[in-house]
């Protein structure tokens, strides 16, 4: 049974049109955002791909300049400190030689005392579970720090190696950040200014934390030797550029929130 | 040295401050709002504009015109009148209420109006909304915004747009070329000659046959729910007393009845004098052919289309119909 | 050893990017793609007959008002029977119960005061003495609105629809800490992650409450499994690996409490990870080699089955790193593999649900608690430790064949 369509009657537009549609806000199970349009989003790609060329630009001397910055801040506080030549992928980088505090085998017994009994006090005192978890992982891996220092006397990584690897991190996250910055936003109705805006705030932001944690971490690693190392890598290394990530994330979609609130001729019928 | 720890600590701790200050003095911590009392009603639009007019009526006896203001979604001016007459090519803004019959003389224009007695709107008017309490007559061409809903029967004319939603306690007859998005009446008929499409005889006329989905031939009698994951095919006079889904399109043949739900991914035709004692959810277009029927008068039955619906001649809807895309007759 | 360690952080961080891509494919789904209408447009003037199940164990505090919002629905009532099933309650909810029968015929409580406890049992003793076509199930601190039943009840116009799940909407938001990132939680997983399963034609979950399904079909599966402490993820698998579908219904919202406590949450997330892990076991290879799925479908099968099972996972990937950072083993193949894995699994892979999360709160018009986003680091921590205590209960469970016990999620009196 084919059957053959007569030549359909039809009207050039079908119902209503946009022009006729009234304001009635949609209920929050039938919305959706406004598409982007191609030249907005092509607009935010080209936005992205600049950024990512001024990472692959200027990633190498902004880490020398870090590097210079941290090595000067340790001196000051009279850790003597000098950088060093390293390559990492297509970059010259210049990690930062500093000296890290020799733990002996009472000291480590000590910190991996402490703890332990740092875990059973947590254990004890209940406080809510999520900052419970939290501390308690910390402390876990500060034990296996200790014990392992206790049990091969050395560190995986020496002063040198460990500097090597936060600054070969600190580019990567440059790297990737804009990209994924980038992608995310391209997802909601930011305007390619404002995705130009967010991908830069995130990427300063990054690079600043990066100059401050990496001499910090330094620093401590100077005054109490290897045993935290794990601890400062793993907790406040990448994962602390996720956190702030989100919530300079957050803030722009809390004014982009704000913004389709006002306009809610703005919001998409499914 | 102190300046990096202080910097470290607080580039740490800025993206959480946000939070903090919403933790500590809660900005946006309610529920999100459920209206426990919805209820879905296809003549919402009226009804509700009706209950605020109603509020804002002067006391009986009053002097007319009466004029005050109203809020709708904003405060906008409020004019009652004992007749009303609107001359052709007027501009009424504002909202407009009518104690006895309404007449909306050609390419006038108004906003939202209601009528306590029957509503006559003439060739090329155009209204935001419309209420009325008796019969409406839409003339052709006239432009709705909104909506429109009639306590008895509504006529529409012609080429006419009926906004967003379209609905009457009677019945809703609809000529050629009307623009539609949700309709409801009982029933709502059309009235648009219109040829009726060819068909070629094959061998799915003749056999159950199933090549990239099913085709049950002519006068195939079926009482079982029947789910195809292709398209599928009811033939011409086939009766089936079971729901029918198919993941691609459905065509119902002439004749064709079905007492069950009609439910496809895909699009949906209905030939022509095709009775469905049942709903149609379609996530793509309907075509209703020719004096097809869909409910019953004791039966009210929907018909929605996540695209578009094409209503052909004589065809008699009891209930709701919902084009996402937009309707239209013809 | 090294070797075994880098291989094992490679396969767990490669995990991790697929469920961050399947995050970003659900919320580019939900945000920009084209949604799949649900039934709530129709309206029938001839709706199916419902068997309401209300499953109570002390219930006193609350059973009333869901009792009331019931029989206060728009639905005909001459096509409704509410199924209170009280189960070894000793408290007044038997009492309540029994007032409720006496003033609506059409309320007939169960009381159970033999036989096992447990959700599972109580809902098998309501099928069987249910009558009508389509059950609707709803726990017994939930508010159902005046229209919900309709909702629900609309989407078996479709024969291929087995189940239906609406939306459950905390109502305790502003509680505590707690509530409101539960909240957020809830928000994403439904307005982003079921709707968009739904969308993309995937499976969306029945959640055993604010849903509902055939009973005909419940019959033919055998009931609830009294074995099974995620009596609802196993039916929704049942079901989709037999052929039927389960519909997400993003309209029909109702109020829920969610737990106000740490330590209730605790038990309430190691409980359904135990029962969730439970259904892998029972479903996996029914999912692979179902028929009625296609290969998509199966890989996201897959994916919702482990989802329980992913932050044992994870922890293992994260101690895994920390060894190799020990031994100065954390280049993989070379400097350039250390950021690749670890930067992009922490940038984009813990990334993904916070901004469906995000997504989902931009579209329920919610502003400022859009700044919780990052306290959820905290909260994944937590969710990990306690998952992962549900996955070895569960291990347990199936190495020593422990039969369950039913556990309910305390509630507060306070109501919205």
């Amino acid at each position: 049974m084919a059957l053959v369509a007569e030549p359909a009657v039809t009207p050039a537009t079908a119902a209503s049109s946009d022009q006729t549609r009234p304001s009635i806000v949609p209920h929050r199970s039938y919305r959706r955002l406004p598409i982007r349009g191609f030249r907005s989003r092509l607009s935010s790609t080209i936005i992205v791909l600049l950024v990512e060329l001024a990472v692959i630009i200027f990633a190498a001397p902004v880490a020398g300049g870090i590097s210079r910055l941290v090595a000067t801040a340790l001196n000051g506080s009279g850790v003597a400190s000098a950088p060093q030549g390293d390559r990492y992928l297509i970059f010259n980088l210049a990690p930062v030689g500093s000296p890290m505090a020799s733990t002996g085998y009472e000291t480590l017994v000590i910190w991996l005392a402490s703890a332990v009994v740092g875990i059973i006090v947590l254990a004890l005192l209940r406080p809510a579970l999520p900052l419970r978890y939290f501390v308690i992982s910390n402390l876990t891996l500060l034990v296996a720090s200790a014990a392992y220092l206790i049990v091969t006397g050395h560190p995986g990584y020496d002063e040198s190696q460990f500097s090597r690897v936060y600054l070969t991190t600190a580019v990567t996250v440059w790297l990737v950040l804009p990209v994924v910055v980038g992608l995310v936003c391209m997802l909601f109705p930011f305007s390619a200014l404002e995705t130009a805006a967010i991908i830069l705030i995130a990427l300063s932001y990054d690079v600043i934390l990066c100059a401050a944690r990496y001499a910090t971490f330094l620093w401590v690693l100077a005054k109490t030797g290897p045993v935290l190392m794990l601890n400062l890598y793993l907790f406040f290394g990448p994962l602390l550029d996720f956190a702030l990530i989100v919530g300079l994330f957050s803030a722009a979609l809390v004014r982009l929130s704000n913004k389709l609130d006002k306009h809610s001729e703005d919001w998409e019928w499914l | 040295m102190l300046l990096a720890m202080a910097c470290t600590v607080i580039l740490a701790v800025v993206p959480f401050v946000p939070g903090a200050i919403e933790l500590a003095r809660p900005r946006d911590n309610r529920r999100l709002l459920i209206d426990q009392g919805y209820v879905r009603n296809p003549r919402f639009f009226g009804l509700s504009f009706r209950a605020k007019v109603a509020a804002a009526l002067p006391a009986p006896g009053g002097v007319l015109p009466y004029r005050g203001s109203i809020s709708l979604h904003r405060a906008e001016s409020f004019e009652v009148r004992g007749q009303l007459r609107v001359p052709p090519g007027a501009s009424i803004g504002g909202i407009i209420a009518s104690l006895e019959n309404t007449d909306i003389g050609r390419g006038a224009k108004l906003g939202d109006c209601y009528s306590r007695g029957g509503a006559i709107v003439a060739d090329r008017a155009s209204l935001r909304a419309l209420a009325c309490d008796g019969d409406v007559t839409l003339g052709e061409d006239v432009r709705i915004a909104r909506w429109i809903d009639a306590s008895n029967n509504m006529s529409v004319g012609e080429r006419c747009d009926l906004g967003q939603s379209a609905s009457a306690d009677g019945n809703v007859l609809l000529r050629e070329h009307c623009k539609f998005r949700r309709l409801w009446g009982r029933p709502i008929v059309t009235e648009a000659p219109h040829a009726a499409a060819t068909i070629t005889p094959t061998i799915e006329d003749v056999v159950v046959f199933g090549s990239r989905g099913l085709s049950l031939p002519r006068g195939t009698n079926l009482e079982q729910d029947l789910v195809v994951r292709g398209a599928l095919q009811v033939g011409a006079q086939s009766k089936i007393r079971g729901d029918i889904k198919a993941h691609k399109s459905i065509v119902l043949h002439s004749g064709a009845r079905i007492e069950g739900n009609v439910v496809t991914r895909q699009n949906l035709t209905v030939v022509g004098d095709v009775e469905i004692i049942g709903n149609l959810f379609v996530e793509g277009n309907i075509i209703v052919g020719s004096r097809s029927r869909i409910g019953s008068p004791d039966a009210f039955k929907s018909v929605y289309a996540a695209g578009t619906i094409q209503l052909r001649d004589r065809v008699k809807i009891f209930g709701w119909t919902v084009a996402e895309s937009g309707g239209w007759v013809g | 050893m090294v070797v075994t360690l880098k291989i094992w952080v490679v396969v767990v961080v490669a995990v991790m990017i697929v469920y961050a891509i399947r995050h970003a494919i659900f919320t580019i789904s939900r945000l920009a793609g084209r949604q799949r209408p649900y039934y709530q447009d129709i309206i029938d003037g001839q709706m199916p007959s419902l068997s309401v199940l209300i499953p109570m164990h002390n219930e006193a505090v609350v059973a009333a008002s869901v009792l009331d919002a019931i029989l206060g629905s728009d639905y005909p009532m001459d096509k409704v029977e509410v199924i209170a099933i009280d189960d070894h309650s000793n408290d007044g909810t038997a009492a309540i119960l029994k007032r409720y029968a006496l003033s609506h015929p059409n309320v007939r409580p169960l009381f159970r005061e033999n036989g096992s406890r447990g959700k599972s049992n109580a809902l098998n003793a309501g099928l069987e003495a249910a009558v009508n076509e389509v059950v609707i199930v709803f726990d017994a601190d939930y508010l159902p609105a005046r229209d919900l039943l309709r909702q629900l009840a609309n989407a078996f116009v479709d024969p291929e629809v087995g189940a239906v799940m609406g939306r459950v909407v905390p109502f305790n938001c502003d509680h505590n800490f707690l509530t409101r990132v539960l909240t957020m939680e809830r928000t994403g997983g439904y307005q982003v992650d079921q709707q968009a399963r739904y969308n993309l034609d995937l499976l969306p979950q029945y959640g055993g409450t604010v849903g509902g399904f055939r009973r005909e079909i419940a019959h033919l599966l055998g009931g609830f499994d009294p074995n099974q402490l995620a009596e609802d993820t196993d039916l929704t698998f049942k079901l989709f690996t037999r052929g039927w579908h389960v519909a997400y219904a993003n309209r029909a919202e109702c109020y829920e409490q969610v737990p106000e406590t740490w330590s209730t949450r605790f038990r309430q997330l190691r409980r359904w990870a135990r029962g969730h892990n439970l259904v892998f076991v029972r479903h996996a290879l029914p999912l692979l080699r179902s028929e009625y799925l296609n290969a998509t479908q199966k890989l996201e099968g897959m994916l919702l089955l482990l989802v329980y099972t992913i932050p044992l996972l994870l922890l293992s990937g994260f101690a895994a790193c920390a060894a190799l950072f020990l031994m100065g083993a954390m280049p993989i193949w070379g400097a350039v593999w250390i950021g690749i894995f670890v930067v992009t699994y922490n940038a984009f892979g813990n990334f993904a649900p916070v901004y469906e999360i995000g997504a989902a709160e931009v579209l329920d018009g919610m502003h400022q608690r859009i700044y919780l986003l990052p306290y959820l680091f905290f909260v994944y921590m937590y969710n990990t430790w306690t998952t992962a205590t549900g996955l070895i209960d569960a291990l347990g469970d199936v190495l020593r064949r422990r039969s369950l016990t039913w556990e309910k999620t305390e509630r507060s009196a306070v109501r919205p």
